[in-house]
């Protein structure tokens, strides 16, 4: 019927073809032509008598043909069935061959991606530059930009986050101290004329008290400098008004350091990415990921609690003794936490306290 | 014009898919977790390389992976989304999440509205998402459908959790079941709708003999571990005090059976009670013990290979389910039709999956 150069340059294979909407399919015999053409026929042709763009229908055969241009070719993907789509929404299903794919992919995009997933080279140069990509991400550029982000959120929205954050814990887990207000003041006055000898302004800091047993000893500044101590800190610490002041210290360090608004970035980045790469997860592999995102933002919550540290080591530097109430502070505290284990370590968002006392007693030398 | 032709179909296959349509089928499983791997990181470091745009290339590769793989009465599911469709959605997505958490960092009453905001929303949300995933989703070239509204939605995802909390917890299994069923009573394959007929009391049960089994564990490892009572929580931050290893993994074993018992009860009857009038049957027969040691296993090798085996988990995972399906499909599959196309759009799929809302396709 053709003729020996018509033979040469055209691949046949056999497929599968289901006509547009239609969960019923019929083999058919498809020829894939170099003049970038594609003809099919079927012998079970029942289907096609009314629909598509078929041609040449009898009641023995059935079949038609489309140019390369107006297929709709998914890319390659692994050994999968190949899918090329007719322009009438035909769905013709072709095996997966060298030849097949070769008239199918030309130059496409797709068959790279697909050649990629495949080879040795790519997929082993993936596994190393994945995780070292995760270390950059979370070592350089989140924290950069994250710094960057902090700065540029407005004031007032700094000042809106905190006063509504220090409104809505006085409504809840906050009490009114049970200092007298001379105590309070006190204590202020004192703190002042130190910053100011450290070459603080003391007005961008709005130093306070409160009580909480849920809180129990603890203090924490907002962004807009609100500095809070709890009455339950105080009395751990005997009053003293210059071991308070190596915490509040630590804690204008996170007030000047922007740490409230890093924190927020670096969440909602954090959060974001995890989403995007590692999107539709269940079960086990969703909790894993969680579990693991969680212990990364709490190793950030980490670094940002020693840097607070080290800014107040370094500006009791300044006073006389200073470095030495810091570390009074932290061991305090740290008799109070106990030995600390190494699984809890990685779900706490603070660094351990046995470690901070370390720090401290290095910096008194 | 497609009556008719339906009738010829009938006809001139009705012989040759005898045997193929005679029983119950497994669902077959071809993946492969060395092939899969491959993808997986591939695909992984052209999205971090490409800052997250194409990381809906990546989806789609990746479902279309998992569809083209599963095998019902031996040919393929396949997944027909357009990845630029999902970039779109994913850009939306991001960009309203990134908004609701400054909202909620910026202030509680601020939040309070965003929030309430997002509840009013979340119903319509969750309708777009399944319809998409739906939509997208497809097997012998005729797609499947959602066609759940917002009221009912409104009412099983808003109201009828509400309703849960305030009986103490003592309505979710009912409110659970009332969620499968909004799902796949709504449910269609072409023009055949799903119908499905749940019984609360298996919801019941899944729970209480989950629950049950995982007290019974959970003493059991504690008295042979002589681990002292439960881990207290501390503050503001989450550190456990003096707490072992072998405490916190007494937990998660603990969760994963409680879980698991429940996932088999409801999965094995969920199948069992849905049906595609006069077109298909499904069953599901997962064994509970094989679950657990499944994701047991899956946790730990997730953990000791820091995260490089997840590929290997999906593979085995999706072939675990897989397995535990069968499906009977009648003749008259031949006369199913597709319906009209409708447009769908990628967003609520997207929105809801950044927001982590928990529908779940079973």
């Amino acid at each position: 019927m053709s003729t020996g150069i018509e033979e040469s340059e055209r691949l046949e294979v056999t497929g599968r073809l289901y006509p547009p909407g239609h969960a019923k399919g019929v083999e058919v015999t498809v020829s894939l032509l170099l003049s970038s053409h594609l003809t099919w026929r079927t012998t079970a042709p029942s289907l096609y008598k009314a629909v598509g763009d078929a041609v040449d229908t009898t009641d023995t055969t059935a079949a038609g043909q489309c140019s390369y241009d107006d297929l709709n070719i998914t890319g390659r993907l692994a050994s999968l069935e190949r899918e090329v789509t007719l322009p009438d929404g035909s769905l013709l299903l072709l095996p997966n061959e060298h030849r097949v794919n070769r008239w199918l992919d030309r130059r496409k995009l797709s068959s790279r991606f697909y050649a990629w997933e495949r080879r040795p080279r790519y997929v082993l140069a993936s596994v190393l530059l994945v995780p070292l990509s995760f270390w950059m991400l979370w070592r350089y550029v989140l924290p950069a930009a994250a710094i960057q982000f902090a700065a540029l959120v407005p004031d007032y929205y700094v000042d809106m986050a905190s006063r509504h954050t220090l409104e809505a814990l006085d409504s809840t887990f906050l009490e009114p101290t049970g200092l007298d207000q001379y105590e309070v003041q006190e204590y202020i006055d004192y703190w002042e004329g130190n910053l100011i000898s450290l070459g603080l302004q003391p007005a961008d800091y709005h130093i306070g008290f409160r009580n909480s047993e849920t809180f129990g000893p603890n203090a924490f500044a907002l962004p807009d400098g609100s500095i809070i101590f709890t009455d339950q800190l105080v009395e751990l610490l005997n009053g003293d008004p210059d071991v308070l002041q190596a915490i509040l210290l630590h804690e204008i360090g996170h007030v000047e350091r922007h740490h409230g608004m890093r924190m927020v970035a670096q969440a909602i980045v954090a959060t974001i990415t995890v989403s995007i790469l590692f999107g539709d997860l269940s079960g086990m592999a969703e909790f894993f990921v969680g579990t693991s995102s969680t212990v990364l933002q709490n190793k950030f919550s980490q670094e940002l609690e020693w840097e607070a540290d080290d800014y107040a080591l370094q500006q009791l530097q300044s006073i006389p003794q200073g470095p030495r109430y810091f570390t009074e502070a932290m061991e305090q505290l740290a008799e109070l936490v106990g030995q600390e284990g190494m699984a809890a370590q990685w779900l706490s968002s603070h660094p351990s306290m046995q470690r901070r006392v370390e720090n401290a007693r290095q910096q008194e030398r | 014009m497609s009556e008719q032709i339906s009738e010829q179909m009938a006809e001139s296959d009705a012989a040759a898919n005898d045997g193929r349509a005679a029983g119950f089928a497994r669902v077959e499983f071809r993946g492969d977790a060395g092939e899969y791997f491959g993808i997986w990181i591939v695909n992984l470091m052209l999205s971090i390389v490409t800052l997250g745009v194409y990381s809906a290339w990546a989806k789609v590769r990746t479902n279309r992976y998992f569809y083209g793989h599963t095998l019902v009465q031996g040919e393929p599911l396949r997944y027909l989304a357009n990845p630029l469709q999902i970039l779109i959605g994913r850009a939306i997505g991001v960009v309203l999440l990134g908004a609701y958490l400054a909202a909620a960092y910026a202030s509680p009453a601020l939040f309070l509205i965003v929030a309430l905001a997002m509840l009013v929303i979340t119903p319509q949300l969750i309708c777009m998402g399944l319809r998409f995933k739906m939509r997208m989703s497809a097997w012998r070239n005729v797609r499947f459908n959602f066609r759940g509204d917002y009221g009912g939605a409104f009412k099983t995802y808003v109201l009828f959790p509400l309703i849960g909390v305030f009986t103490l917890n003592l309505a979710f299994p009912w409110v659970l079941k009332k969620m499968d069923e909004f799902k796949y009573k709504n449910y269609s394959y072409g023009d055949q709708h799903f119908e499905s007929d749940l019984n609360p009391v298996a919801y019941y049960v899944g729970a209480i003999v989950g629950v049950l089994f995982g007290l019974l564990w959970f003493f059991g490892a504690m008295w042979l571990f002589g681990i002292g009572g439960l881990p207290t929580v501390e503050e503001d931050s989450f550190s456990f005090e003096a707490s072992g290893l072998l405490e916190i993994i007494s937990l998660i074993v603990t969760s994963v059976v409680v879980s698991s018992v429940f996932q088999t009860v409801v999965r094995n009857h969920l199948y069992g009670r849905t049906h595609i009038p006069g077109l298909a049957k499904f069953k599901s027969d997962v064994d509970v013990v094989k679950l657990i040691a499944l994701q047991i296993s899956n946790l730990f090798a997730l953990v000791l290979t820091v995260g490089f085996a997840l590929p290997w988990v999906r593979i085995r995972t999706a072939r675990f389910f897989a397995e535990a399906t069968a499906v009977h499909v009648d003749e008259s599959i031949n006369e199913v039709i597709a319906q009209m196309p409708e447009n769908v759009t990628a967003f609520g799929d997207e929105v809801s999956t950044l927001f982590d809302f928990d529908v779940g396709v079973t």
